[in-house]
């Protein structure tokens, strides 16, 4: 416990430092002859890894595993795979094109003077719909090691970012966040190879993954409730509300679960794909939309492709971006199934997103275990204070850059206001969602970006005709479409076990086609224009240097 | 719940729907009645980027179409004078009998042209080719029908004269950079090959590599017809050209080059930052008697890059340095990159010079990471 928030200490100040002097320290210093040196693809991959390796990927994954079984496993699927559709149709023209931001390619591919301030308004979207999870993973993470209420670490991390960003103000240096990629690497595959070693196999627990519900054992379980909680007996059958405080399970009963988790057999629990829920083939491929063309419009993992030197560099480390992320994603899935055999409480509290933190202690009593949870501890701070420092720059620079760009000498008063202002929504949606899956968060804010920049980038590098208005309005009903489907979620309070719940979860199987079809629609009802010396920009390979 | 479901999804799609027709329709600005005015409108904007390229086979061709349909005649034509170079409803033979005049003049001509309107293309005061308007034999001409071939004729020159002077612009813009390649010093060549010089006996292997350096830096800074580099490629030939000049002051030049990787995929004009270096160590060495520290660095502002040169030299008044951006200070390299970073990105963006009198001077250089149009 104190081990855990001393390591979690040490990451927020080293990454505070970090922003401080990193700057300073991670510039090429030389004498001479070595400027013009360009970051090689490894480095690049691997700052890109760390910047995208969010609270979803860290957390989220596994707890979504551990609530519903193997089907959550799609999300790490999509996470990487998004990089494939970058890879194939986007990385390289962009680069070539040389645009900085998304409001960049926009007002250069579609000259209109609207252009730039829609694209950064829906950046300021996706951001803002993005820094959710992640604040929701600081109340997560902080609420594990130290028994704070959730607000705490959702007040405390949104307000050391804010001051991070708006007194260190850069975006994390290249070398820095290819350093935070290993960090989080480090921090999830040490302890869960660790404590595979260590336990030599599940062989005892082997009937939790046959057609028996998980149960208490020969001695009962005690749960510790912090509010009153809805419990499903699965024995019974019955449903019935529990008081906060201790809750004694006698033994060898089926463990029971919480509001919005069904009991679900081994053999359900790992089986990729079901009839219906969490596992239903229109939610996975919906989700598999969002992520495989999401991926492409976040904000801030595209001006990270700005430090490639060429086109092909850029493809190059796309390539290397698939393999790390491939081999990290390898271990949520060891969090996932030991959480189904160590920390079966959650199942009472809720508490899924909790069970990278838990399962150390849990599976490895003393302090080895306690070593562990401080490693991991130290990794989930990790990701989402990088994450969220990412995306609140990406925030208040669009903002002092594209929304209100003014003179210069105002424009860092701006950033640093707006770098506080900006992390206000996000931390109350943060507040007022706190039985949110973190995973389920992020795949809004894919669902988001699939729908307005992926088909803003695909038709805009890949067909000459788009038009600006048909961008546009293609944008437009994209965004709305999405956020009104998740709203209506939200209000509604559905359940993923209908075809219209599932679609209200993660909207993009509507809202893709949507946005894609307005644009190609309205684009196709105007005159052709001459933009061949743009898509001469974006697709003439670079000549060879002499 | 489905029914909630069905609600919001209609309202959605019915909103889409209704900013599709909003977006998509054409604005009814005018009334029916003028849609003649807004037809031509549109034939006349349509025109005007393709000549705007000057007037050839290819641009003519492209715009013969809309000129087809804002005279309304039975065909068109544009010659240069001599040769057709575009013409679009009617044969392009025998056209001997098309006058050639300073004026607009309607002439009968043979069958299949008729009635014809021909119309001179003046440009600066200069006839450049001719607009002619075929009506058939048995269309009556009316006065509009002059009036609106000579205002199309004037459409036409105006948009080709717009072209030359883009063409202009871009001839001072290359100029400039000529001006500015004329001016690395041939002072510095001189020196350069002395330095080579002395150690040609001494160290032979080194004054060969220095000379390929130098050939190198030559070619890159006299020779090369590109408006716009990649820093890196640009500080890759500053580096060159330090290499020279420490050959020249040993150990009395000390360089510091440290720039943030990220920014060495911007876009600048080539020899920006020469000339600040080369002012620098000018400016800092030469007129110092002990070492002297030369710092060239670059820091990312995320949208933007900051380049600085830096030199221990003897600086100068706050005076001096406004003239110096000014082009009224001796030497004119640094009015010279100042005007055309202002000219590519803006007036938010260019140099800016900070000195003190016996503490050195600092020369700052704000280049955005993008802008759209300026590619290396």
């Amino acid at each position: 416990m104190t081990l855990s928030i001393l390591a979690v200490v040490a990451v927020t100040g080293a990454a505070l430092g970090i922003g401080t002097y990193g700057v300073k320290l991670a510039r090429t210093t030389s004498d001479l002859f070595v400027a013009s040196r360009a970051v090689s693809p490894w480095w690049n991959a691997a700052a890109i890894s760390g910047e995208y390796l969010s609270a979803a990927s860290f957390l989220g994954v596994s707890g979504l595993m551990l609530k519903f079984g193997a089907s959550a496993l799609w999300l790490p699927v999509g996470f990487t795979a998004g990089y494939l559709t970058l890879l194939l149709f986007v990385a390289a023209p962009l680069r070539r094109f040389g645009s900085y931001t998304i409001p960049d390619f926009a007002e250069a591919r579609l000259p209109a003077p609207y252009m730039r301030l829609l694209a950064a308004g829906i950046v300021l979207l996706i951001s803002g719909c993005y820094l959710v999870p992640q604040l929701k993973g600081a109340g997560v993470t902080l609420r594990a090691i130290t028994d704070a209420p959730y607000w705490v670490g959702v007040a405390i991390v949104s307000l050391i970012v804010a001051l991070n960003v708006g007194l260190g103000g850069m975006r994390g240096v290249t070398y820095v966040q290819a350093f935070q990629y290993w960090v989080k690497m480090f921090a999830i595959a040490l302890p869960a190879l660790l404590l595979l070693i260590h336990l030599g196999g599940l062989s005892a627990r082997a009937a939790l993954f046959g057609a028996e519900l998980p149960t208490t054992g020969p001695s009962g379980m005690t749960v510790e409730l912090d509010k009153p909680t809805t419990l499903t007996f699965p024995d019974t059958g019955e449903t019935r509300t529990v008081p906060a405080g201790e809750l004694r399970i006698p033994p060898d009963t089926s463990i029971p679960v919480a509001d919005g988790i069904d009991a679900q057999t081994g053999d359900e629990w790992s089986r990729p794909v079901a009839e219906s829920g969490r596992g239903s083939p229109l939610l996975i491929y919906s989700l598999l939309l969002a992520t495989f063309l999401g991926t492409m419009g976040l904000p801030h993992i595209l001006v990270r492709f700005y430090t490639n030197p060429d086109g092909s560099a850029a493809r190059r480390t796309t390539v290397r971006v698939l393999g790390l992320l491939g081999v990290f994603y390898l271990f949520p899935a060891v969090y996932g199934l030991l959480g189904r055999a160590f920390t079966p409480e959650l199942y009472v509290t809720g508490d899924t997103d909790s069970v990278v933190l838990r399962v150390p202690a849990a599976a490895w009593p003393g302090p080895m275990g306690d070593i562990l949870a401080a490693i991991v501890a130290a990794g989930a701070f990790a990701a989402f204070m990088s994450t969220a420092s990412g995306l609140l720059v990406s925030i208040a620079g669009t903002v002092s850059h594209d929304v209100l760009p003014g003179r210069r000498s105002r424009r860092r008063a701006r950033f640093r206001l707006v770098s506080v202002l900006g992390m206000i929504p996000p931390a109350l949606l943060a507040l007022a969602t706190p039985d949110v899956d973190i995973s389920v968060l992020v795949g809004w804010a894919f669902a988001l970006a699939a729908s307005t920049f992926c088909p803003l980038l695909l038709l805009g590098v890949w067909w000459p005709r788009l038009s600006a208005t048909g961008a546009a309005a293609g944008m437009l009903a994209g965004a709305t479409v999405a956020t009104g489907m998740i709203a209506a979620g939200l209000i509604g309070d559905v359940s993923e076990d209908t075809a219209a719940g599932a679609i209200l979860t993660q909207p993009a199987a509507v809202s893709v086609p949507i946005a894609f079809a307005t644009m190609i629609a309205i684009s196709l009802r105007q005159a052709p224009r001459n933009v061949s010396a743009v898509m001469a920009a974006l697709h003439v390979p670079e000549p060879v240097s002499p | 719940m489905d029914v909630l479901l069905g609600v919001l999804l209609g309202v959605v799609l019915s909103a889409s729907v209704f900013a599709v027709s909003r977006l998509a329709a054409p604005r009814r600005v005018l009334a029916p009645g003028e849609e003649g005015v807004r037809a031509a409108l549109h034939a006349a904007a349509a025109t005007l980027p393709h000549l705007r390229k000057g007037l050839t086979r290819e641009s003519a061709g492209k715009a013969i179409g809309h000129l087809h349909a804002l005279t309304q005649a039975a065909g068109v034509l544009i010659d240069d004078g001599e040769s057709v170079l575009a013409s679009d409803g009617m044969p392009t033979k025998d056209l001997g009998w098309l006058p050639d005049s300073e004026r607009v003049e309607v002439v009968r001509g043979p069958e299949p042209f008729g009635n014809t309107v021909v119309a001179p293309l003046i440009v600066g005061g200069e006839r450049i080719g001719r607009l002619a308007a075929f009506y058939g034999p048995e269309r009556r001409l009316r006065p509009e029908d002059t009036r609106v071939v000579s205002e199309v004729a004037a459409l036409v020159s105006a948009q080709v004269e717009l072209s030359a002077l883009a063409e202009q612009e871009e001839r001072l813009a290359q100029a400039e950079l000529r001006a500015l390649r004329a001016q690395i010093s041939p002072h510095f060549i001189y020196n350069a090959l002395a330095a080579v010089a002395n150690s040609i006996h001494t160290k032979p292997e080194e004054a060969r590599e220095l000379l390929t350096e130098f050939a190198e830096f030559t070619r890159y800074a006299f020779r090369g017809n590109r408006s716009y580099v990649t820093l890196a490629d640009e500080l890759h030939y500053v580096e060159k050209y330090l290499r020279l000049e420490q050959a020249r002051f040993g150990d009395r030049l000390q360089v510091r080059v440290s720039v943030a990787p990220e920014v060495l995929t911007a876009v600048v004009p080539v020899l920006s930052m020469q000339p600040l270096v080369e002012n620098a160590v000018r400016h800092g060495v030469e007129k110092a008697v002990g070492p002297c520290r030369v710092e060239i660095l670059g820091a990312d502002l995320d949208t933007d890059v900051e380049l600085t040169v830096r030199d221990g030299g003897a600086g100068m008044t706050a005076e001096a340095a406004t003239a110096a951006l000014e082009g009224r200070g001796e030497g004119i390299g640094l009015a010279n990159v100042h005007a055309r970073l202002q000219s590519t990105f803006g007036p938010e963006y260019g140099l800016e010079v900070q000195s003190t009198p016996g503490e050195g001077t600092v020369v700052k250089m704000l280049v955005p990471k993008f802008r759209a149009g300026v590619r290396a």
